[in-house]
C-alpha cells in the first residue's frame, strides 16, 4: 500500500439533529429540533425488524453472507420513500433491512422525484415499499401521467403510506396500502392494510390521551412518552394524532 | 500522526490537513500509487468481471496483459461513456449497464442500492456497500468545521448515507435540511440555535428560498448564516449574480463539482481551482473531438479512471465535461490536480464559428434587472446552429408590461460574445419548474 489508511476523529454524541412534528390542539404544527443517539437508532431498527416481516419482508439473514446467492433466489428488498429531514425516522428502516438480510434502497418522497419510486419499483422489484405521500401519488399522476394501479400494483408485499390522501389515492387506485405515521420520535404501522390500529411496542414507548383534550368516548391527542432510554427524552410530547389506546401496544386511529 | 490501529484519532484543531501524508503526498508517490492500483488491481479485476469493459476491449483487441505501463494505458485502453452503458443496459436489459463487477445479491457486500439523478426520469441504480465515510472528510476539514460542531446537510435521499457519516467522521452532528425553499425555516431556526459551521450543498435553489423567506421571518441572513465557516456549492457552477449576493451574506462557498462520475472536486480555501483526490481517481484532459492530451490549463473534456471502486468501476470514462486542469502544486500544499469546470461538450453550440457554453452568455443575462436571476436555456437542436437562440426567464412583477425587455437582453447578450442572439422570454417560473430542485436544465433541443 501506497496511501496510509485514513483514521477518523470518534463519533459525536448525537447520530444527527432531526426533527418531530409536535401539534397541540387548537395551534398550528411545530417542527422541533430533535437530536437522536447511534443507540436510539439501533434499538428503533430493532423494533422494526418484526414490523418489517409483517410487511412481507423476508428474513433472508440466515443465508452465508459469503455465498453468492443462487440465480433463482432473489435479495429481499426495501424501497424507503422519505426526505432528508424526515431521517430520524427512516433510517432505522434502513438498518432493519440490513438485520433482515435485505437491501435498501431510496427515493426522495417528494413531487418532482416521485419518477424515481416508479423507476426503483420497476429496475429493482421490491417486496416492500415504506413512505408513500400525497406529494409521491400527486406527482406520479399529475406530473408524469402514471397509472396507481400499475406503479403499485406490482410490489407483492405492503405499499405503506404515510398520510391520508396518499392512503385514499391507493385505495381508489386499488391498490390494499398500509398506514404508517410519524409519532413523536418514532414510527407506528398498522398491524393489517387498512385496520386504523397502529401497533407500538409498550417495552420502549408509552402513549396516552390528552385528558385536556378528549371525547367522553376516550377518544383525544395522543401523548407519547419514552419507556425505552432515548437520548432526547419524551415526556407527554403532543403527536397531533387523535385517537385511543384499547391496551398497551395499539393505537386505533379515529378516522 | 494517529497510529495505524487506532480507532479513532483526535487531531489538533488548528491542523491545516484532516490527512495530511494523503493530501500532500509528493507527485512521485502519487503516480507509483496510480500505476499500481490502475494496472495491478482495477484494469484485471474489471476486465474479468465487468460486461461492459469486456466488450469493449475486446472490440478493440487489448486485454490487460497489453497494459504493461501508464504509456500502454495511454495509447491502448479504450473509451467507455454515458452512451455505452445505456446501449449495453437496454442490449442485455441490464440496469447497472454491464458495469457491475459483483453480483447484486450476494450478502455480506452490498447493503443498498442507491441511484443517479436521472434527470430525465431515468435513474441508473448504484449498488453500494451501503454507508462509511468517504474522502470529502478532507473537504469538511478544509471547510473549518471541527469535532463537537453542527454541519447542516442538504442532499437528496437517493444518494444514501455516505453523507451523514462523513460528517461524523469529523465528529461534527449532521443537522438534515431539505433541499430547497420550502425547508428554509427549519434551516433559519437550527442556525440560530445551532450554529452549525459547515453545509453540503447549497445551490441556486436554497439562495431562492433563503431570498423568497428570510424577509418575511425577519431573518437577517448575514447574521443567520454567521456560524458558517465554508459552505459547497454544487448543481451547476455559481454564476455572477449568485456570488454577489452570497458575498452579501459573506458566505465563503467552496465550488463542488462531480469528476466524472468516479469521484468529486472541490475547492480549498484558496479558491483556486477545485481538488480532486488522485489517490482515489486518475484523471485526464482529452482533446473533446479527439483521444490526444491536451497540454495542461488548456480546455479539454474530462475522462476518468477510478482507484477505488470495484463494485462498479469506470475506467477511462469519457465524461463530456469540459474542463481546465492543472498538476502544479496549490497554494494550499496539496499535491493533488485541480478542475476548472467550463460546462458540457453536450452543451456547447458553435454559431458563426464562435464557440458558446452556458456560463458565456450567463452574465450578459444578469446584468439586465429582470432577468437579474440568470434562468436562462440555450436552444441546441445541434452542435452548429445558425442563430443562437436564448430562452430566458424574467421576474414577473405583473405591474408593468415586457416593454424592451427583449431588446435589453439581446444587446447584453450581443455586447458580451459579438453574436446577437434570438431571445425568447418566458417567466422564472416556468422554467424552473422544468429541473430538479437543485438544477434547471442549462440546454434543450427545442
Ligand atoms: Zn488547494
Amino acid at each position: 500500500m501506497t496511501v496510509a489508511r485514513t483514521i477518523y476523529e470518534p463519533p459525536p454524541r448525537a447520530w444527527c439533529l432531526g426533527r418531530i412534528r409536535i401539534a397541540r390542539t387548537g395551534a398550528a404544527d411545530e417542527l422541533v429540533p430533535w437530536e437522536v443517539s447511534q443507540a436510539d437508532i439501533d434499538d428503533e431498527a430493532a423494533a422494526l425488524v418484526p414490523v418489517l416481516q409483517r410487511l412481507g419482508l423476508h428474513d433472508t439473514s440466515h443465508v452465508d453472507p459469503e455465498v453468492t446467492a443462487a440465480e433463482d433466489d432473489v435479495r429481499p428488498l426495501l424501497l424507503i420513500v422519505s426526505m432528508l429531514s424526515e431521517t430520524l425516522h427512516s433510517y432505522p428502516f434502513e438498518t432493519a433491512a440490513g438485520k433482515l438480510g435485505a437491501l435498501y434502497s431510496s427515493a426522495d418522497s417528494s413531487r418532482f422525484d416521485s419518477f424515481r419510486t416508479a423507476a426503483l419499483i420497476g429496475y429493482l422489484h421490491p417486496q416492500v415499499v415504506w413512505g408513500i405521500n400525497t406529494a409521491v401519488v400527486e406527482g406520479l399522476t399529475q406530473e408524469f401521467g402514471r397509472d396507481l394501479a400499475t406503479v403499485f400494483g406490482a410490489v407483492p408485499g405492503a405499499v405503506v403510506t404515510t398520510d391520508d390522501g396518499a392512503f385514499d389515492a391507493l385505495t381508489a387506485a386499488g391498490v390494499q396500502p398500509w398506514r404508517s405515521r410519524a409519532v413523536g420520535a418514532t414510527t407506528m404501522i398498522e398491524d393489517a392494510a387498512g385496520s386504523g390500529r397502529l401497533r407500538y411496542d409498550p417495552d420502549r414507548w408509552r402513549v396516552e390521551v390528552d385528558a385536556d383534550d378528549s371525547d367522553p368516548d376516550g377518544t383525544g391527542s395522543l401523548l407519547l412518552s419514552n419507556v425505552a432510554p432515548r437520548l432526547t427524552p419524551s415526556d407527554r410530547v403532543p403527536t397531533g394524532i387523535r385517537g385511543h389506546v384499547p391496551e398497551p401496544g395499539t393505537v386505533v386511529l379515529s378516522l | 500522526m494517529p497510529d495505524d490501529q487506532a480507532a479513532y484519532f483526535e487531531r489538533p484543531h488548528d491542523q491545516r490537513y484532516f490527512a495530511p501524508e494523503i493530501e500532500t503526498m509528493p507527485r512521485e508517490q502519487i503516480e507509483k500509487h496510480r500505476e499500481e492500483t490502475l494496472l495491478g488491481d482495477l484494469i484485471p479485476w474489471a476486465y474479468e468481471r465487468s460486461g461492459l469493459i469486456r466488450e469493449t476491449w475486446d472490440a478493440a483487441k487489448v486485454t490487460p496483459a497489453d497494459v504493461q505501463s501508464m504509456d500502454d494505458f495511454h495509447e491502448k485502453v479504450p473509451f467507455i461513456d454515458k452512451d455505452a452503458i445505456r446501449s449495453y443496459r437496454d442490449r442485455h436489459n441490464d440496469p447497472y449497464g454491464g458495469l457491475l463487477c459483483i453480483e447484486p445479491r450476494t450478502r455480506g457486500v452490498f447493503s443498498a442500492i442507491f441511484s443517479t439523478s436521472g434527470t430525465t426520469g431515468d435513474p441508473t441504480p448504484a449498488p453500494s456497500a451501503g454507508g462509511g465515510p468517504s474522502f470529502l472528510v478532507r473537504e469538511f476539514w478544509e471547510f473549518g468545521c471541527r469535532p463537537g460542531d453542527y454541519f447542516t446537510e442538504t442532499l437528496f435521499t437517493f444518494r444514501g448515507p455516505g453523507i451523514h457519516d462523513t460528517i461524523r467522521a469529523i465528529g461534527a452532528t449532521p443537522v438534515f435540511v431539505d433541499h430547497g425553499s420550502a425547508d428554509m425555516p427549519f434551516l433559519f431556526a437550527a442556525n440560530e440555535k445551532y450554529r452549525p459551521t459547515a453545509m453540503y450543498n447549497m445551490s441556486l435553489a436554497i439562495l431562492m428560498g433563503v431570498q423568497q423567506h428570510a424577509p418575511a421571518m425577519g431573518v437577517d441572513p448575514e447574521k443567520s448564516f454567521a456560524s458558517y465557516k465554508g459552505i459547497s456549492w454544487a448543481g451547476e457552477p455559481i454564476g455572477p449574480r449568485a456570488r454577489r449576493i452570497t458575498d452579501d451574506w459573506g458566505l465563503e462557498l467552496f465550488q463542488h463539482t462531480a469528476l466524472g462520475d468516479v469521484g468529486a472536486a472541490t475547492e480549498c480555501r484558496e479558491h483556486d481551482g477545485a481538488h480532486y483526490w488522485e489517490d482515489t481517481a486518475y484523471a485526464e484532459s482529452l482533446d473533446p473531438l479527439g483521444t490526444d492530451p491536451v497540454a495542461d490549463e488548456t480546455p479539454g473534456e474530462l475522462v476518468t479512471s477510478t482507484l477505488i471502486d470495484k463494485i462498479a468501476p469506470l475506467i477511462r470514462y469519457r465524461s463530456d465535461d469540459l474542463v481546465r486542469r492543472t498538476l502544479a502544486p496549490c497554494a494550499c500544499g496539496r499535491t493533488h490536480g485541480r478542475i476548472w469546470t467550463l460546462g458540457r461538450k453536450g452543451d456547447e453550440v458553435v454559431v458563426e464559428g464562435r464557440s458558446v457554453l452556458p456560463m458565456d452568455v450567463w452574465h450578459a443575462i444578469e446584468l439586465v434587472d429582470e432577468t437579474s436571476s440568470g434562468i436562462f436555456q440555450i436552444i441546441r437542436p445541434q452542435r452548429e446552429v445558425d442563430v443562437l437562440r436564448l430562452r430566458v426567464g424574467y421576474r414577473d412583477d405583473g405591474k408593468k408590461g415586457l416593454g424592451d425587455l427583449q431588446e435589453r437582453v439581446t444587446a447584453s447578450v450581443a455586447e458580451a460574445l459579438g453574436v446577437v442572439p434570438d431571445v425568447e422570454l418566458v417567466t422564472n417560473e416556468s422554467l424552473l419548474k422544468l429541473g430538479p430542485p437543485h438544477k434547471i436544465p442549462r440546454v434543450t433541443k427545442a
